[in-house]
């Protein structure tokens, strides 16, 4: 199993870390440690995508080459700056002086995510899901080394249903040898707390990212997903940061943070593709857009976004497995007549089962969410984090109609609260984010 | 009453501090949330309450200084019972301490945890604290949702982490097929029986996706992940329609069903009379084969071997 980890960390360190460096040579160095394995292992899982459906099959040897492709060039490109940030991060990390509450705040979270790593090195996959789509995918790729052709062999739909990236991360660790990948899991839970950190440090003291990241990292339902090789927690991860990254792109115009926004909110859509998100985000990029006068943004985050968004939704299509994204919109469209919205009934039935499968499982932390609205908007402070609430309230709309418009196409959609309440997970780092900077926000723009 | 009257009765907090430990600790004999539902606020509301106080209170009684000393030898105390009774958890099973102690381990997560916070809060510079962060009334309501969340958020995860660290830390040497079986129980060593018995190349009819089968060996995905690249058959009827029709060398499957059997009673699977060239019958308490019978006529009223393969 030590070479998957040497070469997932590889990738990290080889292809994400140059790039981030390259993308934004100004950001906050923990985060940049998560940013490096979000976008390194989901870019390269798209590298390997494309290089299968060139003819290289799934191999260990066509995934070094295929790493030595991009880190050449990256390493040379960028070995300047590489010096210098492993340079001041050790620095840093030696001169680290940490007050009693600040250790105590890193040790707890250090337990969580020392918990995560001790379940997923010691449990191999096991859960259902995982078993019958995302990892069986994986293995399937491995033997046949080639993506289209074995799921066109295994003669359903049903593998056609989500993107892959996991499933290729997988692939990873067995064309290497490794015979469990869930570790895979851990760093993304970890990625999660240090990016969420990093982010949280643009605008709040150390004391308080901390205990916030603590926060994000002890919610069971995030820790319970760390542990088992379902979709949700990297979608989660992609697509809640990708949310933040476009905030504080929009709040301080940090350089690169837009890329980085359209990448992770293009890699959510190569995690799970069924949940459409992106739809409100990419209106709320391009309104913005409109307001700030600054269409060059909507236009460099659709270079970005579309392309990454669409390969999954190209591989379905050439595999005659689904529409177009237009489609979907036009079919739920179509099903929002005037009497089905006038079903005052089924709202209430869809609000009932929204409330106990979702708002429930939320727990104490939507409080805070509602707490810190209330007072922003009372104190007069809305202004400066309109955006992440717009944006936040957009999504919460989204899911709403969403559950409405699943309620007819779906007979069982009340039947199934848990996958409700994971799909609604991606609203934690939006809500402890907010409820962060809504209330100890220390303007430095 | 002005914030300051209160803050010249440092007996509130101490008083507070108590009750929050009697709460909890009734919280944990009896049940989690029991005092919620019986006086109306949950405990880790108190324990969120008084965690923002000791933040912020500047003055204390002797009677808190006191509960202050002794807090690590409180917290010390707590973490050896708490880890104790994990251990106890996990070498035996889900709930384990709750049925045979009759105390709830998640509810002792919470006491444990109050007394590291009040081990561990005096020690923050707390002059410092309330004169940077919390700079008006709003921010101690916010605080108070957040220690709340959080005290919620780690109690849950802790129980869960704690538990499951300790069970693997006990279960290093486990094999995979160990873990697997732990996960997935009969169903694990059936699917590994019928792969050691059957070539990568076979033809295996498995059963119908309708219960009592549907959810295990009747679920062509589930099984999928276990015994590819065989390839599976499966029919839409109970009764396999054509056996004859099937080529020589194919496998059936035996099974016994496992979906709302308390409710509406088991069955096993075939439920046709099959000739067959080879009956190999799994043993029931591993993977391994019971016994191999050739040229059998497979009877469904036989049920004394409820798991095995039929060849052709």
């Amino acid at each position: 199993m030590i070479l998957p980890i040497v070469f997932i960390l590889l990738i990290t360190i080889g292809i994400g870390l140059p790039l981030t460096l390259w993308i934004s040579p100004r950001h906050n160095a923990i985060g940049r440690l998560g940013l490096s394995y979000l976008l390194g292992i989901g870019l390269f899982t798209l590298l390997m995508y494309g290089a299968n459906l060139l003819g290289f099959k799934i191999t260990f040897i066509n995934n070094l080459l295929l790493f030595l492709l991009f880190f050449i060039p990256l390493i040379l490109f960028q070995r300047e700056y590489l010096k210098k940030y492993w340079k001041e991060l050790i620095r840093s990390l030696r001169n680290l002086r940490l007050p009693f509450v600040d250790k105590v705040l890193l040790g707890a979270s250090g337990f969580f995510i020392a918990s995560s790593f001790i379940n997923t090195f010691y449990w191999p996959v096991y859960i259902w899901d995982a078993l019958t789509l995302y990892d069986f995918r994986a293995k399937v790729f491995v033997q046949t080394g080639f993506i289209k052709s074995a799921l066109a062999a295994l003669g359903s739909s049903y593998y056609f249903g989500y993107p892959l990236l996991t499933s290729l991360s997988h692939a990873i660790v067995y064309s290497l040898g490794g015979n469990n990948p869930q570790f895979i899991y851990s760093l993304f839970y970890l990625s999660l707390g240090l990016v969420f950190y990093g982010l949280l440090r643009e605008f709040v003291s150390r004391k308080l990212s901390l205990l916030f990241s603590l926060m994000l990292l002890t919610i069971p339902q995030i820790f319970n997903q760390s542990v088992i090789s379902y979709t949700n927690l990297p979608y989660l991860t992609y697509f809640s940061l990708g949310v933040i990254y476009y905030f504080i792109w929009d709040r301080k115009r940090s350089p690169g943070y837009l890329v980085f926004s359209a990448l992770l909110v293009g890699l959510s859509t190569w995690t799970r593709s069924t949940e459409p998100f992106w739809l409100a985000v990419f209106g709320i990029v391009f309104l913005t857009a409109l307001y700030r006068r600054k269409i060059l943004d909507v236009i460099v985050f659709s270079l970005i976004f579309f392309p990454v968004q669409q390969v999954w939704k190209n591989f379905q299509s050439s595999a005659g497995s689904v529409g177009s994204t237009l489609d979907a919109v036009t079919d739920s469209v179509s099903i929002l007549s005037i009497s089905n919205i006038l079903n005052f009934r089924r709202w209430l039935e869809v609000i009932t089962f929204l409330y106990r499968g979702v708002i429930l499982t939320w727990g104490p932390l939507f409080m805070p969410f509602l707490v810190a609205f209330a007072y922003a908007v009372v104190a007069k402070k809305i202004k400066n984090v309109f955006l992440i609430y717009l944006i936040i309230f957009s999504l919460l709309v989204m899911f709403l109609i969403g559950t409405f418009i699943l309620s007819f196409t779906f007979p069982a959609w009340s039947q199934i609260p848990d996958s409700a309440s994971r799909t609604a997970m991606i609203f934690y780092p939006l809500f402890v984010y907010t409820v962060a900077l809504t209330f100890f926000k220390e303007d430095k723009t | 009453m002005k914030l300051k009257v209160l803050y010249q009765k440092p007996f509130i907090l101490t008083f507070l501090i108590a009750i929050t430990y009697v709460f909890l600790i009734l919280d944990t004999v009896k049940y989690p949330g029991f005092i919620g539902k019986h006086f109306l606020v949950d405990a880790r509301i108190y324990f969120a309450i008084s965690a923002v106080l000791l933040f912020i209170w500047p003055l204390k009684s002797r009677l808190l200084k006191f509960i202050l000393k002794t807090s690590f030898a409180t917290m010390a105390g707590l973490l050896l019972i708490y880890v104790w009774f994990s251990v106890v958890e996990a070498t035996h099973y889900a709930n384990y301490v709750l049925s045979k102690y009759h105390f709830s381990l998640e509810g002792l997560i919470y006491v444990l945890l109050f007394s590291v916070m009040v081990f561990i809060v005096p020690k923050i510079e707390i002059q410092k604290l309330a004169k940077v962060e919390v700079k008006n009334f709003w921010q101690v309501i916010l605080f108070l949702f957040a220690a709340y969340t959080v005290v919620v958020n780690v109690g849950g995860s802790l129980k869960t982490a704690s538990v499951s660290d300790i069970y693997v830390i006990l279960h290093l040497k486990d094999s995979y097929d160990q873990k697997m079986y732990d996960e997935w129980g009969d169903f694990y060593n059936y699917m590994h029986f019928v792969k050691n018995n059957t070539p990568e190349n076979a033809n295996i009819v498995i059963p119908p996706q309708i219960e009592p089968w549907w959810t295990r060996s009747g679920n062509l995905r589930l099984v999928r992940y276990f015994l590819y690249p065989r390839n599976l058959i499966q029919y839409g009827t109970e009764e396999i329609p054509d056996v004859k029709s099937l080529p020589q060398g194919t496998y059936i499957m035996i099974a016994w069903g496992e979906w709302g059997c308390d409710q509406y009673g088991c069955k096993g699977w075939p439920e046709q009379t099959i000739k067959t060239k080879e009956a190999i019958y799994k043993n029931p308490n591993s993977f391994g084969v019971k016994e191999i019978k050739e040229n059998f006529l497979y009877n469904p009223i036989d049920t004394s071997n409820p798991f095995g393969l039929l060849k052709l």
